[in-house]
């Protein structure tokens, strides 16, 4: 078969399905979207159209090349995406992930007050494939050999690499005198999308008149920063609308301030949910009691508080998969920031900056580079590392000035959201990404430019956070 | 470099007018369609996707789609679809100078104006004109 002549078929089959995809998700079907194979775009009204027709690739240089992509998280799935979009068939790309489907956390808290359900959140990585000619490897990683540039996996076979992407998210502390059992069973944190998201959305439901929902909220940096007070307001708004008389929401932050859009958080705890939401800031010496849901705190000028909850939802700090002692990042030194709990790298290429670390990339959550652990952040994080390497690998050096940008839109109550964007200029004395605006600048009249969240709350905003969403899932899942 | 500037915004003025007819058309077959038809008043920034410019480009481009300005004009794909296709509102062809409207817009009322106003002119002109390949 010509494969050069059926390419340019492949390329205009796919931009119609591209356009007949957004035409149904810009149409209305966002909400209520279930994102598995057999999605809009699935056309079988030609027999030469298959459900994913091929991506048009991109020609380069590059031949007999392998990248192993590790995690097949929101940073994952986009590097080995656009790897083989913008490196072309001579970059073999294999994506190792244990678990057959990507459950979001982005929108999981709508599974809170069950406007969605954790199936609705979840995402096939079957486009990887057959659109961009992905490998998949089910397995989780058990060590890397930096010195022969191998993987070994969990079920002891070994791939090898040109340059290594590790794109491991976070692992959760087992804090606050709460083991993991505790977490999966009695008091989740639920701050990755899956089975602790139902449960949480269980306990919810069964809260009856002046029940009292405690979450808490670990020291930055940690995932999305603007979740937990989102969450706070979904659960406050379906309390209320729910019927429910008295309850509270009680929300313990180990940070001295709101860390994600103050104004629209303060405005929305001393409005919309005043006399439901009660913020402490500053809290420290959190200790739960996983059987009588006891929460016992020092506040911000010492005194020691006692809450007791119906139910408590602790988000235990987090660090990067792997980081902790004898795990596999740690025991290849990757998690080289101060604290031990991320890895340091080089945003020109995602490139850890360890010593002898040459050639692995780490992408997303597990990362340190000056930006918000966030999805829409890791899928640029990934993209800049995708195009590093492609760059690289044809004798050239990475962008010298990369640009990331984080956009999210935060729900208030079940029907309103608010949003909240920065875009992020490399900083070449810091070696940082910095937030930028008034025409990209990183430091305006002397101050340092700050992200903008929206003037206003609204059901607009609600509306677009579907397109946005879908949007999102749609570049970097196919 | 200056000179280099100046001329790709002269000539960005005229891809859009012809992006724009093709648009109203229904030819946002997106890349194809623009490439084709654009190209030749750009030929000295942008040369032709690889497969799809074998038979459409002008002699003196080479079988590899440009690729500067690709990193930059990725940042809209999240939001705008892979390739700028979809997703809000597509951006491709004359669709891409739309970004230049938010520079005024205050950034606290419309998430794309603070968007927008992130980037230096520069950037803002190299991801319109990797859009209008």
């Amino acid at each position: 078969m010509n494969r050069e002549t059926h390419m340019h078929t492949f390329k205009i089959t796919s931009e119609l399905s591209r356009r007949q995809w957004f035409a149904v998700a810009a149409g209305g079907l966002a909400a209520g979207l279930v994102p598995l194979a057999g999605r809009a775009d699935d056309h079988r009204t030609s027999p030469r159209r298959t459900s994913t027709p091929p991506a048009t690739l991109a020609t380069t240089a590059i031949t007999g090349k392998k990248v192993v992509v590790v995690g097949g998280g929101m940073a994952g799935m986009t590097a080995a995406k656009y790897l083989r979009l913008w490196g072309g068939k001579g970059l073999e790309v294999t994506l190792v992930e244990p678990d057959t489907l990507y459950t979001s956390s982005i929108m999981s808290n709508l599974v809170l007050n069950g406007s969605r359900t954790i199936t609705g959140l979840q995402y096939s990585r079957d486009a990887l494939t057959q659109r961009y000619g992905v490998i998949r490897r089910a397995g989780s990683l058990a060590s890397i050999n930096r010195t022969a540039r191998t993987v070994t996996l969990s079920d002891g076979s070994s791939l090898g690499y040109d340059r290594l992407v590790l794109a491991p998210g976070v692992s959760f502390d087992e804090a606050y005198g709460l083991t993991q059992a505790d977490y999966d069973t009695r008091t989740p944190h639920a701050w990755r999308g899956g089975a602790q998201t139902t449960l949480l959305r269980q306990q919810i439901t069964a809260m009856q008149d002046r029940d009292i929902f405690v979450m808490t909220i670990p020291k930055a940096p940690y995932r999305c920063p603007p979740g937990p007070y989102e969450r706070a307001c979904v659960v406050a708004d379906h309390l209320k609308s729910s019927g429910r008389a008295g309850c509270q929401v009680v929300v313990l932050d180990e940070n001295p301030v709101i860390q994600a859009e103050r104004h629209t958080f303060e405005t929305a705890f001393s409005g919309l949910h005043a006399g439901v939401i009660r913020y402490v800031p500053n809290v420290s010496g959190i200790q739960i009691d996983p059987v009588t849901r006891a929460v016992t705190y020092v506040d911000a000028v010492g005194g020691t508080q006692i809450v007791n909850a119906r139910v408590v939802n602790p988000i235990a700090p987090h660090r990067a998969t792997g980081s902790h002692a004898g795990g596999w990042l740690a025991q290849a030194g990757l998690n080289n920031s101060a604290d031990g709990r991320w890895a340091m790298v080089n945003v020109l290429s995602y490139e850890s900056t360890l010593t002898g670390a040459e050639g692995i990339h780490v992408v997303g959550d597990a990362a340190s580079c000056g930006m918000p652990k966030a999805g829409h952040v890791a899928n640029q994080e990934a993209k800049i590392c995708a195009d590093a390497i492609v760059r690289l690998m044809t004798g050239a050096q990475p962008d010298p000035q990369p640009v990331a940008n984080s956009a999210c839109y935060s729900p208030i109550t079940a029907r309103s959201a608010s949003w909240l964007t920065a875009v992020y200029q490399y900083d070449p004395v810091d070696r940082r990404m910095k937030i930028a605006n008034s025409g990209g600048q990183t430091v305006v009249n002397g101050v340092a430019a700050t992200a903008t969240e929206a003037a206003s709350v609204s059901q607009d905003n609600f509306e677009d956070m579907g397109t946005w969403f879908n949007t999102l899932m749609k570049d970097t899942s196919a | 470099m200056k000179t280099q500037v100046e001329h790709g915004r002269r000539a960005l003025w005229v891809a859009a007018a012809a992006c724009a007819v093709l648009a109203a058309c229904g030819g946002s077959e997106g890349d194809t369609a623009a490439t084709t038809k654009s190209s030749p008043t750009l030929s000295t920034t942008r040369t032709s996707t690889a497969l799809t410019g074998a038979s459409t480009v002008a002699p003196t481009t080479t079988a590899a789609a440009s690729t500067e300005g690709r990193l930059l004009a990725s940042n809209c794909f999240q939001c705008h679809g892979t390739n700028g296709t979809g997703g809000f509102d597509s951006i491709r062809g004359g669709e891409a100078e739309e970004i230049t409207e938010f520079l005024t817009k205050t950034a606290s009322r419309d998430i794309m104006a603070a968007h927008a106003q992130g980037y230096t002119p520069a950037q803002l002109q190299k991801i319109i004109a990797y859009l209008q390949q």
